[in-house]
């Protein structure tokens, strides 16, 4: 287990540092935050999608957790 | 026992030094066959040694010791040792010191470097007598320092009196020591245990109840983490099939990857987490509480 925690947190690290690095290139070449929203409104409706589950999440803590925590 | 034969004595040595190796054993056995061998008076001889369960005792005695331990088979008759960087198994020095013995009063002839006669059939030994000598040999694991420096004297002078004795102490002897609520046993390993039934009620009461609340804990963060690592993953894979089939332009596309590799990153540390509670964190828990109930309840105690 101590084995397979070394190799899930050296690939989990290597993963970050690369997403980070590339995060960081598309924005120092040009890429722009409105552009994409734009891009995910279009295609996906990322904005129904986002306001859809952050109504379906207080219905579900109240739903299902809030006994467990009244 | 004065009418008792070699192959009856080493039959019945045999039975009762189960708590060795196998090979042990057959060398044990081996050596104590040399000696009637080489001993003109077999009787003189099973006089000498005294009986079967007294050299149980006898090995007993020197098995279960550590080589660095303070055993010594020179002290139980009465002498300094010569050779205290001798690194042999306690029991052949013991035999080896036995057979000196038997030597010097002229019981067995000098050392003939026969072959061991240990593959002959060994007779089978009533159930009850087995459990006479196992609870036998509890007891003079837990007897007193006291009792052992008295019998010293007796055993090197009047070897037939000692049989007697021996005798005696098993027939006194054969329930297990009793101290108020706790019960003192041998286990399997030979090693002496304290049993307290109170402290094992008490362990039920209070770490079932817990332990399960605990487990119940666990089994919630696993089914949280799973929930977050699917999440992940799937905004993940929905980063990077948006960005494959969208976006024109590369540096945009460069951004929703990046962001879609550290959601698969945080996706698979949680899916670890998952397996970790699962698979290590419960029942290392339950293994915990298991041996935690095992050691409330079964106390070693020095023999």
């Amino acid at each position: 287990m101590n084995d397979g925690w070394r190799v899930i947190m050296t690939v989990v690290m290597v993963c970050l540092l690369l997403g980070a690095v590339a995060i960081g290139v598309g924005f120092v070449t040009g890429g722009s935050m409105d552009r994409i929203e734009t891009g995910l409104e279009t295609q996906y409706h990322i904005s129904t999608l986002i306001e859809t589950y952050r109504n379906y999440i207080p219905e579900f803590v109240s739903q299902y957790l809030w006994p467990l925590n009244p | 026992m004065n009418e008792i034969n070699k192959k009856q004595f080493l039959a019945e040595l045999g039975r009762l030094l189960t708590f060795m190796s196998e090979e042990d054993r057959k060398t044990a056995l081996g050596i104590y066959g040399d000696m009637f061998d080489d001993a003109p008076d077999e009787q003189a001889l099973t006089g000498f040694l005294i009986s079967p369960t007294r050299q149980a005792v006898y090995m007993a005695r020197a098995y279960n010791k550590k080589p660095e331990s303070a055993f010594d088979p020179m002290k139980e008759y009465g002498e300094e040792p010569e050779e205290p960087e001798d690194e042999r198994p306690g029991y052949i020095k013991a035999l080896d010191h036995a057979r000196a013995e038997a030597e010097n009063e002229g019981i067995v002839s000098p050392y003939s470097f026969a072959e061991p006669e240990s593959e002959e059939p060994l007779e089978e030994t009533e159930p009850e007598e087995l459990q006479e000598v196992d609870d036998f040999l509890l007891s003079k694991d837990t007897e007193s320092e006291e009792t052992e420096e008295t019998e010293k004297p007796e055993e090197s002078e009047e070897p037939v009196k000692n049989e007697e004795t021996v005798k005696d102490e098993e027939n006194d002897d054969d329930e297990p020591v009793e101290t108020g609520k706790t019960e003192i046993k041998q286990d399997s390993k030979g090693k002496t245990v304290k049993k307290r039934p109170l402290l094992l009620i008490l362990f039920l009461l209070i770490f079932i109840p817990l332990g399960l609340l605990g487990i119940v804990c666990l089994i919630g963060f696993a089914a949280v983490a799973l929930a977050c690592g699917a999440a992940a993953c799937a905004l993940g894979l929905f980063g990077v099939r948006a960005a494959l089939t969208g976006f024109p332009i590369v540096a945009d596309i460069i951004i929703i990857l990046g962001a879609a590799l550290i959601s698969l990153a945080l996706g698979l540390l949680f899916f670890w987490i998952f397996i970790w509670l699962l698979f290590s964190v419960i029942p290392g828990l339950i293994k915990e509480i298991a041996g935690l109930g095992k050691r409330w309840y079964l106390k070693e105690v020095d023999a």
